[in-house]
Formats: structure tokens, C-alpha cells, sequence
């Protein structure tokens, strides 16, 4: 049989499922007939969710042994086996799995989004129209006024020479009659809806004149656009700082009940969607492990892997009890010392030069680790980079492993960079993506100027002790998976047994479950190797675990700092309570009462 | 099983050169150029030799056999399941030169122009664009304002110059020219492609292992941006060997008694309609560089890019699905 005969048959057999489709089809063809959109060409903005024919309680995706395979080296890997789920009008219902467990393929080829190397099989019913094995022309009708996507990274999902509005705007227009002037004046409304502060300003912004909250909510107006009846929210807070993502959550949890759609989330934090969700599937290895409802996931969970991904997330103060405040003795070397340290961003084209960093006083003795917590724009990051000669010191007193930092020489540098390193954020861009990773780990050592086989011995030492296989050593970074390319990041780091690390918000770019692993290698190595470490991180669920000090930066100064228990048991300024009170635990009751707390 | 089987084995580090190489024998239409433009080359240096070292063929392109074989007919020819080059291969002219040995004279000083050309346009261009992306400021603006000055230099007329002056004497000169003139278009590619990387992590990365700027410059960030560079040298290249024929052909370029291989398609393109031969044979030859190094040129880029990676088509993809079901059901 041709592939083109077999394709027909499958047409066939879809229109055939058409056929038996109940009065919900009827419904649905009507809507798309009439245009979803009446009632807004009439004139004035209608109240969302008034305009599209689901009732409450009404399924809206039906999905039936749904299959999603990928053609990997000259065979089919399935990353979705026999997925079965329905998602009601109103409901929030959580997809929940490691990155690879299938729940953001599953997904998107409902949708029409795999890539070319990936097919889909089995049924998906959106109000009762069948949607896999659809033609990408008919979808296009589909995505958009049937079916809104938030994306993970705003920044990446938006396109960068388009304002805001605009964006929002072109969906209008492609979807509906609209005219010009009534698309802006409805996608100032939808800016409204999602909380942007002077919509009829931000509509003329670009996405990077937003803040990363901002553009998120931008990115939820534009899903929300046509009134979807479905909306597939893929990892929407993975990107954001914690106090941010409370806000969005916050947003889509209230947007659940103003705009009477069905809701996926698909996410790998079980903190995430505690409070969420009325209904939650964890997904390992392309199959659903479980399903229920929230209260019962979390209460009761059935499964190990269930069990492992709640352990996975980090609780506030569960590590307090095991803490020694005297591990580091108080007369260690001080390796890092910062008195009135003061950084600032040179000026650059248009941009004036910029003060990030206004005056801290920090300091890190050898064997310690200090953790610096703080938002994004809060200077954390900047006070890393300028620790390893990334930026120059403007102002006050910076001594690194017994160097002034401040105006030293070339030369110096170079000499002091054999004593620290750093572990960049995203280990996707900080290996060089054209080198094979066992270069990018010998690098350090061939620029101090090791011979060939000292470098060969120490790159598979490094492997081993942050348990990579030595045979990966001719892979490129995009052969990995995230978790792998930051052990090779910190493998990298440590190669020349630094004094002094910084690690920049290691573990925010990883899975949850992947994140507890790689830190538990990283105190291992910590542990043994006995350097100093300064820990930037926005999430002080991960800070408590391995810090012996905490200090709270926030808009260029030190807020509070101090041991660790002392922080998280006792914090003094408004700023540390407030994050600590975004922290998401994975327990719906516990979660709902801070949220009132809050409100309140 | 053996016990050394089991024991884990030493993976040995290979180095980026190496991993691209390999990657490099595996493409198909590159290694295929590879091998037919290494035979050209070969054929083109031996048959007539190279300065004082004679070659195989008997005659030599200003060589004049008062005989005119065939009436200056080609005599390749097939004989059997072999063929036989006879006494002139590629024809004669009217006075008699051997077109095949005018022919392999032209090719070799084309080639040395050609190469000249692409080696000297690819390393000024890449050094200035990586200086300009990479330091930016002054410079940037320093050197994009040469560069500007040299995208208005018009190519044809100093060439033209060039030609004139030392055309006749020396064509190594015209493929230096060439290469110092045809620069910028890569420079400002570089530049861009440089501009966007050095904001990458790993050039931060590098700086904080100690990297030196050179070091990061050419280590780093060039095999990122060697798509561009590849495919612009290639292109280059090709360009060459088409703007010196046009330029012998138009007779500004390479003079006669010397040699190329668009100066011989000029030289005869009156006897085109009586003759055609004298004019195919250096066409020819002209296609199969150009066709040949824009092919490797391909490979070499696809083997830097790790990423690429060749999808089947959806037919193919389907054919596969059909035929393994089919074995499935035949079990």
C-alpha cells in the first residue's frame, strides 16, 4: 500500500469519527461559521468568555491512546505511549514529568507543533473535532481561536522586532473581522485582563522594554486573544523569579475562572501546581503513571516516581535541623572580601553606564559556601562576575583570593584566574556549542599549560567525580541533556582545583528532580575539595540546603544576611519574608494558606 | 565474551580538528569533489609540468605542430571499452597549438589565481571582520570604514590596470590583487556573526579560564561563525575563476603568451561557430572548479555544525513505517 493510500484511509476514518460525533460538533461548527467574534465586531468588548459556546463542565479535549513517536538514528522512539485524558471547561488539569517524559510533545501534537521528525497518532478531540492527522492549513483555524499556548520563555516566543500589541493585534486580525482601530482597542482590553500596568502605553512597547513577568502576561493576553476554549500553558513560570511566578500563577488561577476555558499545565515542579490544579497526571517515560485529583496526589500518592518528584521539591527549612554553624572555623583563610564593593555596568552605545552593584559588604572564608538570594535586576549576578575580572570594581575595597580586584593589572588576572572559576547559569550557552565537551573541560588546564596526557588523566578524573561517562568526552554540549551539560559545566570549574567558586543560579535552568542530583554532586565535590563558594540563587529552597550563610541582595545592597537558620527561621527584612513566602511547597493546604496570608 | 570487553573502556580525547575531519570523509558529495578535483589538479600539473619539470604530454602550449590532425578535430576518442587520447585530444587551433596542452596551461595558472585569490580574501577578511566584531568602538569604526573604502574600489578597472601592466608577465600578481580587493562582503559577515557571539556565555567562560583574546577570537567563536566563512571563501573561489575569465575574455586580464583559461575562450571566440571544441575544453574545466570546491566547501561547513544532522523525508519516513509493518505482519 502506497503512503498515500494509507494516509487517504486515515482521512476517511477521521471524517467517519466526525460523523458519530455528538450535538457538541454541531455546536462547534456553528461557532466557527458565525465567528467567535460576533459580538466584539458589534461594538463593545465583550466580558471574556462570554462569547464561546462551552458550558461549564463541558469536555473540551478528549484525548484516546494518543501515541507520539520520533525519528531518532533510523528508528522510532516513542515519547508518547497510549496517553488518555480529558480536560473540562473550567478545569485546570496538570501534566506533570521530567523533561523527556513526553508531556510537552504530547501536548503540542495535539496541536500540530511536532517537529518534522516526529508523528502523532491515536485521537484528540477538541469539542468533539478530531485533531490528529489534521492538515497543518486546517489547523491554522484551530490554534489561536480554538486553542491558546503559553509559552516558557517569553523572550524567545515573542518576536523581538514587533511590538506587544501589535502581536496581539495580528492575532485578531488573522482570526476574526475586526477592523485596525477595533483589534488595538480590544488588545488593550486583553492587556488589561492579564494586569499590565497602562496597557495603552505597553501596547507600543517591545517585548525587551517589558520585565520578564510583563512579557509572560503579554504572552498570555496574546493566547487569550481570540477566547480559546482550550489554553496549553507549557512550563509559564519555569523562567520567572519566585515572587514573579506567585503573580502569574496567581494570574492563571484567576483568569480559570473569569474565562471558563479548560486549562493544561504542563510542568516539572509539583510546587508549581499544588494549589492549581483541579486535577494532576504524572507522566514518566512517555506513559501516565497516575492520575487524580490534586487533594488526592499529594495526600496520598501512589506511585514511587509520584513520591520521588514531591521529595524532589524543596522544602523551606527541612535541612535546618542537620545545620552546623560551626563547620567553617571562624579563623579559616578569608578568601573573598568585599567592603563597600560598588559595580557599575560601563556605558554602552545609547545605554548610559549603569550602578548596579551599590555598596555591600560580603565576605567568604576557604571551605564556606555564602549564598547571595535576590530577584533578577537585583545585582547578584553582577557581584559573581565581577569576583572572576568579568567586571571591573568602581568603587570601595574587593579582595579576591588575596588580590585587590580593584584596577589590577592584566597580567595579575591572569595569574589569580588559575585560583577561581565560575559556573555559569545556563550550561546550554556557557560550552562552547562547536566544541566536543571533553575540550571545553581540559580547556582551563591546556591554558595553564598542561601536557596531553596530564590533561587526558584529570578530564576523566573530572568525569568521574561529577558521574559522567567517560565516553562522552567526544560528545557536543547538544548531545546532553541539561542536567549533564552543568556537570560538565562544574567539571570544568573545578578542573584546576580553584580556591574560590562562583556559581551563578546553577540549577535554575534544570528540572526539579534533576536539580536535587546535580546539587547534591556539587556539595559532594564541595565537601571534598574544601573551596569557597559563592552561591547566587533566586530560590532559597535550594540556598538553605547547602549554605552556611545567607545574604538577600535586592536593587544593589544587602538587605540582611546571615547564618543560614537565622534567614530562613528569623528573617528581619519585609523583602526576605516575602520570599520566603513565594517558595511554592507541594501541598495544596499549606500552599492556600500562605496564599490568603498574603492577600490578607 | 572476553574480560577486556567488559573492563570499561578509555575513550580517547579527540580534538575538534580531528571529530571534523571524520565528519568531513563521511559526506558523500564533498569526499566525491574531494577525489575528482584532486585527479583534476593532478592531471593539470603533471601532464605539462610545473616551471622547470617537465611533463608527460609531448607538447607544450605555444608548441606549433605544423601538421593539422584531423583537421584540428579532436581526437579523443572511444575504443572498446577504453579510449585513446591520439595526438591532440582537445583539437588544434589554425596554426596548429595543441588545444589540450593550451588547455592544462590555462588551468594551472587559473587554479594559482584561484587559490591565491581565496586564501588571501578569506584571511584579511576574516581577520578584519573578527577585529571589528569583536573589539567594536574605535576599532570597529576604523576598520569598517576601510572596508568601505575598498567596497568601492571598482574591481574590474584596477584589475583591468593590473592586467594591462603585468598581464602578460606575471598572473601570480593578479590573483594577490584579486584577493586584496575581494574582501569586505566576508568581513562584514564575520563581523556580524562576531558581533552576536562575543555577547555568548561561553566567551565569558573562556575569559574566566584564562583564555587570551586571540584565543577566543580564532579558538572560540571562529568555528561558530565558520558556516559563514566556508561558504564565502567557496563562493569566493568560484567567483575568481569566473571574474578572471571574464577579464581575459573582455581582454583586460591574464595576456597572452600566458595562459588561462579565460583567456583561451577570448583568444577563440571568433573561430566559435567553425571550432567550438577549442572553446568547451576550457569551459570545461572552469565548471569543474567552481562545481568542486563550492561542493566541498558544503561539506566542510555541514562537519563543523554539529547539528546537522540529515532528516528523511516524510516519504521515506513513511516508506520505512509501511515496510517494517509489512515484515511485521509476514512474521
Amino acid at each position: 500500500m502506497s503512503p498515500r493510500a494509507s494516509k487517504k484511509r486515515a482521512d476517511a476514518a477521521v471524517s467517519s469519527d466526525g460523523q458519530v460525533a455528538n450535538a457538541v460538533e454541531a455546536t462547534a461548527t456553528d461557532v466557527s461559521q458565525e465567528g467567535p467574534n460576533t459580538a466584539a465586531t458589534a461594538g463593545d468588548v465583550p466580558v471574556l468568555g462570554a462569547s464561546h459556546e462551552v458550558a461549564f463542565g463541558e469536555v473540551v479535549l478528549d484525548v484516546k491512546g494518543l501515541n507520539v513517536d520520533f525519528f531518532v538514528n533510523g528508528a522510532w522512539v516513542p515519547a508518547a505511549i497510549d496517553v488518555d485524558y480529558q480536560v473540562k471547561a473550567g478545569e485546570v488539569v496538570a501534566i506533570v514529568g521530567e523533561s523527556g517524559s513526553g508531556k510537552t510533545q504530547s501536548s503540542m501534537s495535539i496541536i500540530g507543533l511536532l517537529p518534522r521528525n516526529g508523528r502523532a497518532s491515536g485521537s484528540a478531540k477538541l469539542r468533539g473535532r478530531e485533531l490528529v492527522g489534521l492538515p497543518q492549513r486546517k489547523l491554522t483555524s484551530v490554534r489561536g481561536p480554538e486553542v491558546g499556548v503559553i509559552f516558557q520563555e517569553p523572550m524567545t516566543a515573542m518576536n523581538p522586532v514587533l511590538t506587544v500589541g501589535s502581536q496581539i493585534v495580528e492575532v485578531l486580525r488573522e482570526h476574526t473581522d475586526l477592523r485596525p482601530a477595533e483589534a488595538k482597542e480590544r488588545a488593550i482590553e486583553l492587556l488589561r485582563l492579564v494586569d499590565i500596568p497602562e496597557p495603552e502605553r505597553r501596547f507600543d512597547s517591545y517585548p525587551h522594554q517589558l520585565s520578564g513577568g510583563q512579557r509572560q502576561r503579554a504572552m498570555i493576553a496574546q493566547a487569550l486573544a481570540c477566547d480559546p476554549a482550550l489554553l496549553f500553558a507549557d512550563e509559564p513560570t519555569t523562567a520567572l523569579d519566585v515572587t514573579v511566578q506567585a503573580e502569574i500563577l496567581n494570574l492563571i488561577r484567576d483568569l480559570k475562572s473569569r474565562i471558563n476555558a479548560g486549562i493544561v499545565l504542563i510542568t516539572h515542579d509539583m510546587g508549581v501546581v499544588a494549589d492549581m490544579s483541579d486535577r494532576i497526571i504524572v507522566m514518566k517515560d512517555g506513559r501516565i503513571v497516575e492520575e487524580g485529583t490534586a487533594a488526592d496526589i499529594f495526600t496520598k500518592p501512589q506511585q514511587e516516581y509520584t513520591k520521588a518528584l514531591l521529595a524532589a521539591v524543596p522544602h523551606l527549612g527541612s535541612t535546618l535541623a542537620t545545620k552546623d554553624s560551626n563547620r567553617v572555623p571562624k579563623d579559616a583563610t578569608v578568601v573573598f572580601e568585599a567592603k563597600g564593593l560598588v559595580i557599575d555596568y560601563p556605558k554602552q552605545g545609547r545605554q548610559p553606564a549603569f550602578r548596579a552593584v551599590k555598596g555591600i559588604d560580603l565576605t567568604i572564608r576557604e571551605g564556606e559556601i555564602v549564598s547571595l538570594v535576590g530577584e533578577s535586576g537585583s545585582g547578584k549576578t553582577t557581584v559573581g562576575r565581577a569576583a572572576v575580572g568579568l567586571l571591573p570594581v568602581a568603587e570601595g575595597e574587593f579582595t579576591v583570593v588575596g588580590e585587590n580586584m580593584k584596577g589590577i593589572s592584566r597580567h595579575d588576572l591572569a595569574e589569580l584566574r588559575k585560583k577561581f572559576s565560575i559556573v555559569f547559569q545556563d550550561p546550554g550557552s556557557s560550552l562552547n556549542p562547536r566544541w566536543p565537551i571533553g575540550q571545553s573541560i581540559a580547556e582551563p588546564m591546556q591554558l595553564a599549560g598542561w601536557d596531553k596526557e596530564r590533561r587526558t588523566a584529570r578530564v576523566g578524573e573530572l568525569m568521574d567525580q561529577v558521574e559522567l561517562l567517560r565516553s562522552f568526552r567526544n560528545r557536543y554540549p547538544h548531545e546532553l541533556s541539561g542536567g549533564q551539560r552543568q556537570r560538565v559545566g562544574i567539571a570544568r570549574a573545578l578542573a584546576l582545583e580553584p580556591t574560590l567558586l562562583i556559581a551563578d543560579e546553577p540549577t535554575s535552568a534544570l528540572d526539579v528532580s534533576v536539580q536535587a542530583r546535580v546539587l547534591e554532586i556539587f556539595t559532594g565535590l564541595q565537601r571534598e575539595h574544601g573551596f569557597g563558594c559563592l552561591f547566587v540563587s533566586h530560590d532559597l529552597a535550594v540556598v538553605e540546603q547547602l549554605s552556611d550563610r545567607i545574604a538577600v541582595m535586592k536593587d544593589g545592597l544587602i538587605v540582611e544576611q546571615g547564618d543560614t537558620a537565622q534567614i530562613i527561621q528569623h528573617p528581619q527584612d519585609p523583602y526576605t519574608q516575602r520570599l520566603i513566602a513565594a517558595v511554592p511547597v507541594p501541598d495544596p493546604a499549606e500552599q492556600e494558606r500562605r496564599r490568603a496570608a498574603a492577600n490578607a | 565474551m572476553s574480560i577486556e570487553s567488559l573492563a570499561p573502556v578509555e575513550t580517547e580525547g579527540l580534538s575538534l580538528g580531528k571529530i571534523v575531519w571524520g565528519r568531513f570523509v563521511r559526506h558523500k558529495a564533498a569526499m566525491i569533489s574531494a577525489v575528482v578535483l584532486v585527479i583534476t589538479i593532478t592531471v593539470v600539473l603533471s601532464s605539462i609540468g610545473v616551471g622547470p619539470i617537465p611533463g608527460w604530454w609531448i607538447w607544450g602550449p605555444n608548441d606549433i605542430d605544423p601538421t593539422i590532425v584531423n583537421n584540428g578535430h579532436p581526437t579523443l576518442a572511444w575504443e572498446g571499452w577504453w579510449f585513446t587520447l591520439g595526438e591532440h585530444p582537445f583539437g588544434q587551433d589554425t596554426i596548429g597549438r595543441d588545444a589540450f596542452a593550451r588547455t592544462m596551461r590555462g588551468a594551472q595558472v587559473s587554479l594559482m589565481v584561484m587559490v591565491l585569490m581565496g586564501i588571501i580574501a578569506t584571511i584579511v577578511g576574516v581577520v578584519i571582520g573578527a577585529l571589528s566584531g569583536f573589539y567594536r568602538g574605535r576599532t570597529d569604526f576604523a576598520l569598517q570604514r576601510t572596508t568601505e573604502v575598498f567596497i568601492a574600489i571598482p574591481t574590474i578597472v584596477v584589475t583591468a590596470v593590473i592586467g594591462q601592466k603585468f598581464g602578460t608577465s606575471n598572473p601570480a600578481l593578479f590573483g594577490v590583487v584579486l584577493g586584496l580587493l575581494l574582501w569586505p562582503g566576508l568581513a562584514r559577515l564575520v563581523r556580524a556573526d562576531y558581533l552576536g557571539l562575543r555577547e555568548r556565555e561561553f566567551v565569558d567562560a573562556a575569559r574566566v579560564a584564562g583564555a587570551s583574546d586571540r584565543a577566543i577570537m580564532f579558538k572560540h567563536i571562529l568555528p561558530n561563525a565558520i558556516g559563514v566563512v566556508i561558504v564565502n571563501a567557496t563562493l569566493l573561489m568560484a567567483v575568481a575563476t569566473i571574474l578572471e575569465a571574464a577579464l581575459s575574455f573582455l581582454g583586460f586580464g591574464i595576456q597572452s603568451p600566458n595562459v588561462s583559461l579565460g583567456q583561451l575562450i577570448n583568444e577563440y571566440q571568433t573561430s566559435f561557430s567553425t571550432r567550438p571544441w577549442l572553446f568547451w575544453w576550457p569551459g570545461f574545466f572552469i565548471i569543474v572548479y567552481a562545481l568542486t570546491i563550492n561542493l566541498i566547501g558544503d561539506g566542510l561547513r555541514d562537519a563543523f555544525d554539529p547539528r546537522q544532522q540529515r532528516i528523511p523525508k516524510t516519504k521515506e519516513l513513511n516508506k520505512k513505517a509501511i515496510a517494517k509493518a509489512e515484515t511485521e505482519v509476514a512474521q
